[in-house]
């Protein structure tokens, strides 16, 4: 992992820059291409929709992207950190640093309460914090679950744990919310309060990056990139956006 | 992730699981339990062997006919020994500060309506140094009472405590084997009574009263002693003046070059070591199997954190995607099973100390609780911990994360 500034300089708001990126797997004797050339730039404030089949490659460069895995070529700079090789620590530091993840299953941890559950990432910044309580509260306000502070995973709906997934995704300041899938588990209805929670969140300033196969959801964001079978097949801006808006 | 937060989210998860975690500590209270309890009783058998050897005296020798087997003669005993044999032992060689020649025998005893039954001492003064007795109450044997078979006796603590409950020994007269005898001294308790032998039930006589008025008839030489009591004046030299005796008695009883020795020596010191040697091997035996048991409960705890590691396989993936390194993956499990052995090796230190209380009620082994080996249990118990929980927390600390999270 090398530190250097920003990849280019005419785009000084640039959060994640892919230049060229592949990544190979091996399958047994087979070698699969997940991702062949692929090129983008994702700006500070954007709402971009990756979507795209199962096997098109955009799981794979979800997780380049959320710093879970490394390249095998090309490069990615996420922030300020341009990532070729690098170890597991120095990308969970970059990961927590600089990432925030919402997953389609929520990946609460059962036994520990809301407030809990959005402070756990703080126990691994390498400057620890004594504010972890406040954080957490505030970052339940955030996603408007201030009075569930003390309850359970078990004691909420589901679109009710989704949200404090999302309170413990903010809780490190990030510089891009990555959601996988995030609707994938919930009814349409609620799935729509999340999306919606999305959009309040990024015309606050937060850059979202959101994977998902459904169409719909894809319209929610201000960018679309299509994926197919390793490569990007349109990058489009979205002038046609869904609000689903339910209380409207 | 520093200690703290590694230690409550270990407590957390502990908790989780009450009785998984309390029957994983279970291998490693019985382990610790058994450690410490087996060590103390061998520690008990030692102290106990100690005590034997300061109630016996230090330096100590035992000079026997090589015929007979202790007091017990055979048919054709070898030349017997002789209370002059002791003068000379004391005379000529040096560094023997106490020559005893000694005659055993058992002494019936009748005073007042009461009957008892103790062993029978002839020897003199020097007995007393060589076992290190000492008279607690009187006096000992005076040059003339020794010369002339006077009739007087120095009694043990558990006689005087059986025939002189309320005091008054000295002075009195009892019958020893019918023949009367005057008591002028109480001797000091050996206190070592918890075997075979009460030290205490003793009676000691000047030796030619034994010889002429207590046990004396049939011997087929006048001043025949069964044995000789040595003290030396310090432990290094009883080798070398073991040698001296038994040239020396070599010399007395005429024994040709050719022949066996015509006295057996015991070294007491020499046979003490041994058994403490003994002993000592026995309890490094016992804590060697007790150890098993520490090792069986650090394969449980293994097997118990691998089942945690993959039943939490998504947490470990999660706290990946939020920022745990690899170690502070790896140390979360380390301290949750370091801390799983501390607890259990905790309980098994409190079971051991409620153990060894319950057995020295009994009385059924001496034992005595040695503070340096609950250290050493509870150091291993945490090692047992740390040791056989690398491999879970290292399994757990590789995962790779996108894996871990989609696992279900």
């Amino acid at each position: 992992m090398t530190a250097a500034p920003q990849a280019k300089p005419n785009e000084a708001d640039a959060i994640i820059v892919c230049e060229n990126l592949s990544k190979r797997f091996r399958m047994g004797d087979e070698t699969v291409n997940a991702l062949q050339g692929v090129s983008l730039t994702i700006r500070r404030g954007e709402f971009v929709s990756i979507m795209g089949p199962s096997g098109s490659g955009k799981s794979t460069l979800m997780n380049l992207i959320g710093a879970l895995d490394t390249p095998s070529d090309g490069s990615i700079a996420i922030g300020d950190t341009v990532l070729r090789q690098a170890s597991q620590a120095q990308l969970a530091e970059l990961r927590g640093r600089t990432i925030g993840f919402v997953f389609q299953q929520f990946h609460l941890l059962p036994r520990m309460t809301a407030a809990q559950n959005v402070a756990m990432p703080l126990i691994y910044r390498r400057d620890p914090v004594t504010d972890g309580e406040e954080r957490a509260r505030r970052c339940l306000e955030r996603v408007q679950l201030a009075n569930r502070m003390n309850h359970l995973p078990s004691e909420m709906s589901g679109g009710q744990q989704q949200r404090v997934a999302i309170a413990r995704a903010l809780v490190n300041d990030p510089l891009l919310l990555l959601a996988d899938e995030p609707t994938g588990a919930l009814d349409s209805r609620t799935g729509a309060e999340i999306i919606t929670l999305f959009q309040d969140l990024n015309a606050a300033g937060l850059t979202v990056v959101l994977v998902t196969h459904d169409e719909r959801v894809a319209h929610a964001g201000t960018r679309i990139i299509r994926m197919r079978d390793g490569k990007v097949e349109s990058d489009t801006q979205n002038t046609d956006i869904w609000r689903p808006n339910p209380a409207a | 992730m520093r200690l703290i937060p590694s230690l409550q989210l270990a407590f957390a998860s502990l908790k989780a699981h009450k009785m998984r975690s309390a029957l994983t500590m279970l291998g490693i209270i019985i382990g610790v339990a058994s450690v410490i309890t087996m060590v103390s009783i061998g520690q008990g058998a030692r102290d106990k062997i100690d005590s034997e050897i300061r109630a016996m005296g230090t330096n100590l020798m035992m000079i026997f006919p090589s015929g007979g087997r202790g007091p017990v003669r055979s048919a054709d005993s070898a030349t017997p020994l002789l209370d002059r044999d002791a003068e000379a032992i004391k005379k000529r060689i040096s560094g023997v500060v106490a020559a005893a020649p000694v005659r055993f025998g058992s002494g019936q005893i009748v005073t007042s309506g009461k009957n008892w039954e103790s062993q029978l001492y002839g020897t003199n003064n020097d007995y007393l140094i060589a076992r290190n007795w000492v008279v607690a109450d009187g006096r000992q044997f005076q040059p003339l009472e020794e010369r002339s078979a006077a009739k007087v006796v120095l009694i043990g603590e558990s006689v005087r405590k059986e025939l002189f409950p309320n005091g008054g020994a000295i002075g009195s007269t009892i019958r020893v084997n019918r023949t009367p005898m005057q008591v002028i001294g109480v001797l000091a308790s050996k206190g070592s009574g918890s075997g075979q032998q009460d030290e205490d039930n003793v009676l000691i006589v000047p030796l030619k009263t034994a010889q002429s008025r207590l046990m004396g008839s049939g011997d087929r030489i006048a001043g025949e002693v069964h044995a000789i009591f040595l003290k030396t004046s310090s432990q290094d030299i009883m080798a070398s003046v073991q040698g001296q005796v038994e040239d020396l008695m070599r010399e007395r009883k005429r024994t040709p070059e050719s022949a066996d020795s015509p006295v057996r020596i015991g070294n007491l010191t020499e046979m003490m070591a041994l058994r403490t040697a003994t002993t000592r091997t026995m309890t490094a035996l016992l804590g060697a199997i007790a150890s098993v048991a520490l090792v069986v409960g650090g394969i449980g705890i293994m097997n118990i954190m691998l089942v945690s590691v993959t039943e939490r396989t998504r947490e470990i993936g999660l706290r990946m995607a939020v920022g745990a390194r690899p170690e502070d993956i790896m140390s979360q499990f380390l301290t949750e099973s370091a801390l799983l052995s501390l607890v259990g090796g905790l309980i098994g230190v409190v079971l051991s100390l409620l153990l060894v209380v319950a057995i020295s009620m009994t009385g059924a082994f001496d034992i005595s609780l040695n503070l340096q080996i609950v250290a050493v249990s509870l150091f291993f118990a945490g090692l047992v911990g740390i040791v056989f929980g690398y491999y879970p927390a290292r399994k757990a600390a590789r995962l790779n994360p996108i894996e871990a999270l989609r696992y279900d």
